[in-house]
Order: structure tokens, then sequence, then C-alpha cells
């Protein structure tokens, strides 16, 4: 009983100090900045900012790998501009104030990072920006939410280099039209991400000029009759389909139930859950769902591919791999490698020179060193302009295929017959 | 018909949630928070069961029965008990509350976040009853749930133990001075409530499969349920729960589907001004 | 039948009951008395196991040692405790609060031949409860309550009857009915210990008086010592710790 107010008094003390660091943190070191990124041999730090507690350990734990493995390689090629690299992790268990405070201690240390990877989530990435952007480091990472976070404006120094989810709409408007569709309905998750996903589809329905009914579920809800019901008066000629795990089933499972075998279209987010491991085939009737096409067990894969995929399942954090397969494995090598084309075209880590570099159209990409787009990268085109620091999608980045499998290496499997 | 149906089914699932929450509310006076989860291990007992195990249905049933039920006891041993030697009710609804933070999160832990799907016993093509459709599962799970929320109302009313557990949910210090084991009938509440979730965990898995993020769903929906019943009472819980399904099926199809949360809340708000004891309870200001 | 030797109780940290000893013997009765906050409900709450707990000493009761046991097993060994403030079952009816009094007799079924018994018995005693059985215990008046309680108290069939404060908040034709029943009670046989106010009735049934203060024994002897009421009137108005007589 007699300790209670000390560990109060502490509580309250560390909320202080919490609160403060931030303040401290920004305000002292600022010269130190310029004395290490000059020094020749000073290391190139490359600080990954990811959860490595909490519920999305297990998958960071496989980027991770990804990331260690590239700097590993690197470091055997020379390093970057001539410095070794150095790999920093921070576990913000993927929570922003957490993730701000580390970045602040790390920055207060005297140390400044060459190059940040900014976060597992958008949360975290908006949280890490404003810091990244005072201190004008570069961060090459792969956000989700190109609305909150693609203003070059406001966040100058950092970049996406994967294709946003938000791509998806354009690409449905297309096979739409292909199709022929006079109505289309949505069913989203009332979540961030299912807003998201639905904003993205809006505004291309209504530029492809395709009427499009919502409905919207909640993250908890346990069955979906209903607002399939209210979806099917609309009479739309197709469905569009966020979410992910359970209510995707629910939804599916109601679907079946009412007879309702209208063409349904999974967005990436639905289409990353085993829907064909979970359903029997008649639920899945007319659903197509919407993949990365580098993730098809056979379109062409970049050479390197196969010998990373052997070289991660013998390495240090090969036990994740039979859960993700080697997509985010990849993640964390393509995002080194681009970090290094970066700072190596420019000739320097500095952040006004490697922005300048990627805005400039003239950065070439690195398509013999990247493995998560396809051959020669060739599903990615890293479009950025002083406007967009978001890639852009090509021909070869989507793909709708019927419910798939996955194979050994978790690539998808389209079987034959649905 | 078919949104009627829909409704039935969720409000089942509440109205197990709002069995539980009684059963235990009755016999010992606390609110265990982590009956949702209670619901979800159940689920997943009955995926080892009829999955993993590939055991007959009877038997799935009586090994989720088991298994749920001494887990139960465990959480009222290390969560509830010592609290109660306290004396501090107030106390226990917290470590209520984390003890159900710890099933979910071993559940996630043990078994993944993705949902698992149970083997289910007969065929689950959808009948249409009066002019609605439902999946034969789902009849049985309301069916079930009116079955066991009769049968432990007048259960609860009827008989000696039923009408002790009352004493000890008005008055626990009265009811130990009359020669009840309070403490006793406490671990059986759990053990009671934790069984019925166990038997019903087939059911209730055939419809939202086995998740550890199931607990969380019916744990919110499952109060509301009790709060619209009554607190303390069994027959308010178990028609609270198909209200509040009914309620939530028929604002979602023609409300919006943004609305019924809210609709569900505003009947709750209604309720708690005009009738804070619930539509069907009786007085149980001691409790909670 | 209860003896109690140097019991120290407390709440917690907080002590109420000082070195208290007392002893019932069978068939007789023994009243507590003292001013509010005395700690005679504190006594009687630490006799039937409820808090405090006893800190030091012992309660013995039919010569087995029960100061660590759990109520109910107390109330299993013989003794009856009616609460102050007529502590019923107020939601349940008057025939499920018997019932309630009953569960310590063996079987858990409602209709066993001991059970229906004891209930004929408990309407014989009190027709009016016999008269109201379906009606809430909540619904009665507050001498009707007061009979209730000590009815579910009888249905055990306890050797000690422990009663605290019988008389608080009735009206004084039914304060003579309360003692007259425990004045039947013990000539039935059946050992009394009661806490009480009302110094003038309570004497009446009396053969032992213990007067409580600041949570310890202050007097204490046959009841012909306190003949002159005097001596107890000075207690309740004061000059707490000064011993009065025997003690």
């Amino acid at each position: 009983m007699s300790t209670r107010p000390l560990s109060r008094i502490f509580l309250a003390a560390s909320a202080v100090c919490a609160l403060f660091l931030t303040a401290c943190g920004g305000s002292t070191e600022l010269d130190s900045n310029k004395a290490s990124s000059a020094g020749k041999d000073s290391p190139f730090i490359y600080y990954v900012s990811v959860s490595v507690t909490g519920p999305v350990a297990a998958f960071t734990d496989a980027e991770i790998g990804g990331f260690q493995l590239a700097v590993d390689k690197v470091n055997e090629q020379g390093g970057i501009n001539g410095r070794k690299v150095e790999l920093v992790v921070q576990n913000d268990g993927n929570d922003p104030t957490t993730a701000v405070t580390l970045l602040q201690k790390y920055l207060a240390s005297g140390k400044t990072p060459d190059a940040v990877y900014a976060g597992s989530s958008s949360a975290v990435a908006l949280s890490l920006l404003p810091v990244l952007a005072s201190r004008k480091i570069i961060s090459l990472s792969a956000p989700n939410s190109k609305a909150a976070l693609d203003h070059p404006d406001k966040y100058p120094y950092g970049f996406a280099t994967t294709v946003a989810s938000a791509e998806s709409g354009p690409f449905f408007a297309k096979e739409a039209q292909a199709k022929g569709f006079k109505k289309v309905a949505m069913l989203y998750a009332d979540s961030a991400t299912g807003q998201g996903s639905f904003a993205a589809y809006q505004e291309a329905m209504k530029e492809a000029g395709i009427p499009l009914v919502s409905a919207t579920y909640k993250e908890t809800s346990l069955d979906m009759t209903p607002q399939l019901q209210k979806l099917q008066a609309e009479k739309p000629d197709a469905l569009i389909l966020n979410g992910y795990g359970a209510p995707t089933l629910y939804v599916f499972k109601s679907r079946a139930q009412l007879g309702w075998d209208l063409p349904t279209y999974a967005d990436t987010l639905a289409s990353s859950f085993p829907l064909a491991k979970n359903l029997p085939p008649e639920s899945l009737k007319n659903v197509m769902v919407q993949v990365n096409k580098p993730s098809l067990a056979d379109s062409p894969h970049p050479d390197g591919l196969q010998a990373f995929i052997d070289t991660v399942k013998n390495g240090d954090h090969k036990a994740q791999f039979p859960t993700y397969g080697v997509s985010p494995y990849a993640v964390g090598w393509d995002n080194v490698m681009l970090a290094r084309a970066a700072a190596t075209q420019a000739g320097t880590s500095d952040g006004d020179k490697v922005k300048e570099l990627l805005e400039s159209g003239k950065f070439q990409k690195p398509s013999g060193d990247l493995l998560g787009n396809g051959k020669d990268a060739s599903a990615i085109d890293y479009c950025y302009s002083p406007q967009t620091h978001f890639p852009c999608p090509t021909s070869e980045t989507f793909e709708f295929v019927p419910p798939p499998t996955t194979d050994a290496n978790g690539m998808y499997v389209v079987t034959a017959g649905s | 018909m078919t949104t009627i149906w829909s409704g039935l089914v969720i409000g089942a699932l509440y109205s197990l949630v709002a069995i539980g929450y009684n059963t235990v509310l009755l016999a010992s006076g606390v609110f265990n928070f982590a009956h949702g989860q209670l619901i979800m291990l159940a689920t997943y007992a009955s995926f080892l069961g009829s999955v993993t195990f590939h055991l007959p249905w009877p038997l799935t049933v009586l090994f989720a029965t088991i298994a749920v039920a001494v887990v139960a006891i465990v959480e009222e041993r290390v969560a509830i008990r010592p609290l109660l030697a306290r004396r501090d009710i107030h106390a226990a609804l917290i470590t209520t509350v984390g003890a159900s933070t710890v099933m979910s999160g071993l559940a996630e832990v043990t078994a993944g976040s993705d949902p698992k799907q149970l083997a289910i016993p007969i065929s689950n093509d959808p009948l249409t009853i009066l002019g609605g459709v439902i999946a034969p599962m789902d009849l049985l799970l309301i069916i079930a749930t009116l079955a066991i929320g009769l049968g432990i109302h007048f259960w609860s009313r009827r008989s000696l133990l039923g009408i002790a557990s009352l004493a000890v949910a008005e008055n626990r210090d009265a009811a130990s001075v009359r020669g009840i084991d309070t403490k006793l009938l406490g671990v059986g509440a759990f053990a009671v409530a934790g069984g019925i979730a166990g038997a019903t965990g087939l059911l209730v898995g055939a419809h939202t499969y086995a998740i550890p993020s199931l607990g969380n769903s019916l744990a919110l929906f499952g109060f509301v349920a009790i709060a619209i019943g009554g607190a303390g009472s069994q027959l308010g819980g178990l028609l609270g729960g198909f209200i509040t399904g009914i309620i939530f099926a028929l604002s979602a199809r023609y409300i919006g589907s943004d609305y019924p949360q809210i609709v569900v809340f505003g009947v709750f708000l209604a309720v708690l001004l005009t009738r804070p004891r619930g539509i069907f309870g009786r007085a149980m200001e001691r409790v909670v | 039948m209860l003896e109690i030797s140097e019991l120290t109780a407390a709440y917690g940290d907080l002590r109420v009951l000082w070195d208290v000893s007392l002893s019932v013997r069978t068939g007789t009765s023994t009243i507590v008395l003292g001013r509010n906050g005395a700690g005679k409900t504190s006594l009687l709450n630490a006799i039937a196991g409820l808090p405090p707990a006893a800190a030091a000493g012992r309660i013995v009761f039919d010569g087995e040692d029960i100061t660590g046991e759990a109520p109910h097993r107390r109330i299993r060994r013989g003794i009856g405790y009616v609460q102050e403030n007529k502590q019923i079952f107020r939601q349940r009816t008057v025939e499920e609060n018997l019932l309630i009094g009953s569960v310590t007799l063996a079987g858990w079924r409602r209709g066993t031949p001991a059970r229906r018994a004891a209930l004929d018995r408990a309407y014989a005693r009190f027709p009016v409860l016999a008269e109201r059985r379906k009606a809430l215990a909540g619904g009665l008046s507050g001498g009707q309550q007061q009979m209730l309680a000590i009815a579910q108290a009888l249905m055990s069939d306890p050797k000690l009857l422990i009663l605290d404060e019988p008389s608080a908040g009735l009206a004084p034709t039914i304060v003579k009915d309360v003692f007259a029943l425990i004045g039947e009670l013990k000539r039935e046989g059946l050992s009394i210990l009661l806490v009480e106010q009302v110094v003038e009735a309570a004497i009446t049934v009396a053969d032992h008086i213990v007067v409580i203060d600041n949570g310890r024994v202050a007097a204490e002897g046959p009841v012909k010592q306190f003949d002159d009421a005097s001596v107890i009137r000075e207690i309740y108005l004061g000059r707490s710790g000064t011993p009065v007589a025997g003690a």
C-alpha cells in the first residue's frame, strides 16, 4: 500500500518527461546533424521504425529479415558512397507517439540517419514525417494512405516506395467500363482503411460516370445480411468488397445465403485473405479478387528472386516465411536497394540533393536489384515529381483473378475451373 | 423476414453473452466482462474438437463444455477470488477486464488472428422459413439459446439452488449467515457460465468462425442486452439480446448501414433514462 | 455452548474489539449492552464469521474452535444469526426467504420432508407469514419483516440464536411481541445472545449481562447484579471504561 503514492509520482514524472522529450530532442543537437552526415568514415545510418512487438510482430520480423539481407549485400558491394551501412531498428509498437519519441531520442543522442523507413502504418509515418522534414532527412517507406501522406509541400523529404492502394479505384473503373456495369455497389469497413478504400473507388467511379451505392459495416459485425439486403435493393450490376478476415467471410456467407451471385470484386485488402481456403466454392461464384500481378506464381519473376527465397529460407528470420511468403522480405530488401540507388545517384545522402534527384524524373530505377515488383520491376513506375511522392501503377501492377490459393513461396496460384 | 432472421441470429449471440453475465452476476455479484472471451474460447475448443481431433459432434460439445468450464474456474480463482476475499467487488470488475485481455491475447498468440472454420455436423444449405432465408445451424443456435435462457430462468426461480443464488446476489453477507456457501456458489456460477459457453461453442462458431476478436465484438452488445433487459434478470437478458439483434438488423437494413450502433445505443440510453432497471428488470440496486 | 476468550478483532488494520471474553451457557440468554459504536454488532459479526475478523483469541462453539471458519460452516454447526435492520431478501417472497433459511438442511430439493416440516413449524409459529407466503418480503410491514428474519434464522434449527437489536425501528406494541417470542424460544431450550438498546425490554429475557464499551468488556455479570438501572444508565452516558460490577 505504501508504495502507491511513490509509483504514482513516478508515473506522473515519466509522463512529464515524455512530454518534454519531444521539445528537448527537437531543439538541442542541431549542429551534430551536419557533423555526422559529412564524415566519410562514419557509417550510412539506415533507420527503421517498425513494430517488433504486438499484433504485426511476426510480419515485421520478416521485413527486418529483408532489411538485414539487403544491408549485408550492400556492404559486401562496398556500402553506399563508400560508407558502410548500419541498420538501426527501433520498436515503435505501431504507436505514433512512441515512434516520434524514439526518433527524437535518437536525434538528441547526436546521430542523424541518412535514410529512414518511416513505419509499418500510415499513422506512424504521419507522426514521423514532420520531424524528418524539419531535419531534412529522406524517408523511403511503404505507407498506404496516399491521401494523408502525399503532400510534398508539408513532407518534402517523405517518399513512398509502393503503389498506393488508392490506385485500385481507377483500375476497377476500367474493368467496370469494359464489362458495361451501369451501377456498382460497395461494402466497406467503417474504419480509416475502409473509408480510404471507399474514397478511392468513389472518385474513380465518379470520373467514369458510373453510379456507386455503398454500405458500411463495423469491424465487430457478426452478420452482413442486412447490409447486403440493403445493397441488393439498389439492384447494382457488381459489388466491391473491402475488408479483411472474418468480416469478409461473413459477407460471402450471407451473399450465398441470399442466393445473390452478382459479379463481386474483392479489393487488395480483401484479396490478401485466403478466401478460397476458408469458403466453399459455391460461396465464391462470380467472385474476383484484385491481386498484385508480381505476386502471381506464373508471372515472370526477377532473376534473383529464387536465390533470395533460398537465402531467406535458411536465414535468421526464416520462421515467418511459411506464414507470409516472400513478400514482406522483398519489401524490406527493396527499400534498402532504393535508398542506395537514390543516395548513389545523388552522390550524397544530403536530403535536399536526394529530393531534387527523385523529383527530377532523372532517377534510374535499380531494376536489377528490386525483387517485389516483378521482372525488371515492371509493376512500378517511380513517377516522383514536385507534385507527388508516390509511385504510379503500370499495366503490370494489378490483375483480377478468381480467389487464388498460395504456393510454398507465398505466391498466388489460380486454380483452374473457378 | 430474412432481416428478422439475421437479427435473431445476432440477437442469440448477444443473449448468450447476457446469460453468461447474469449467471455470474446473480451468484457472486461480479460482472464478468470476460464472458465474451469465454464464448470466443468455446469456438476455439469446438474447432479443436471438430477439426483437429475429428471428434463426433456430441464429444466436441462435451469437450468444449468441460474445457471452457475449467477456464472459467481458473479465471474465478486467479482474478476474482483474491479480491472477493478482500471484499473488493469493484476491483473485481477491473480484473475481469484484465482476464478478458489475457484470454483474447492468448488466443491471438496461439491461434493467430485469422478466422478458423469449424466442422459442422449437418448440411448448412439455407432454409426458407416464413418467407425468410436462414442457415440450419443458425436456426439451431436461436432454438438452443431460447431453451437455455428459459431453462436457466425457470431453474433460478424455482430450484432451491437458484433461489439461493438470487439471495447471494441480493445480499452476500446475509446469504452467508443463512448457511449458504457463497464461495462455492461463486465458483459454481463461473463453471456453469463457462459450461454453457462451451456447450454452445459449436453453434456460435458455425456462424462466427473461431476468431480472437469475437470476445470483444460480443462483450459490448451483451452488456447492452442486459442493460435493456435488466441486470440480474435471466429472462430480461434473453429478450434483451434478441431485441438488440433485431434492432441492429432492421436499422442496418432500413435506416442505413452507418446507423445500427447509433440506434442500438439510442435505445440503450432511452431505456437507461426511463427504466434504469431495464425493461424486464426488477430491482437489483445492490448489484454492480 | 459459546465460549469467547480474549477475542481481538479488526477490519483490516482497524481494530474494533480488544480482549473480549464472554460465554453463553446452554439454555440461557446473554444480553450485550453498550452505546452506539461500542462494538456490539462487530462482536456478533465476528461470532458469525463476518468481518471484523478475529486477530487474536478464540471462539469456541459446542466444544469446537470455530475462530477461523467461514460463516456458512458456523451456521451449519447450529448458530442462527438475525442481523440488525431486518436483513431479509426483500426481492424474494416470504416462502423463498424461509427456504433460503433451510439450505443447511440435508438435500437440495425444495420438497424434502425435513424442509416441509421446518416450513410448517415456521407457519404455525408465525401465522401472518403463512398468509403472506407468496408476497415479496420487501412489501411486508416492519414488524412482519422482523418476524420473517427470525423465522428464517430458525429454519436451520439452531442451538444458539443471535439477535442484533430486534426492536430497532418497531412500534412499542410490536417490540413487546418480539420479546415475548424471544422469551418463548428461550423456554423451548434455545440459547440466546442478544444485542439491544431497549434495556428495559431486554432485561425481561436476560440471564446474564455483558456491557461493551470502546470495543472492550466494561462490565459483566448475572442480571441480578444490574438491578440498579442507574448503573446501566451510567454506562450509556459515558465514564467509559469504569468497571461497574463483577469485572
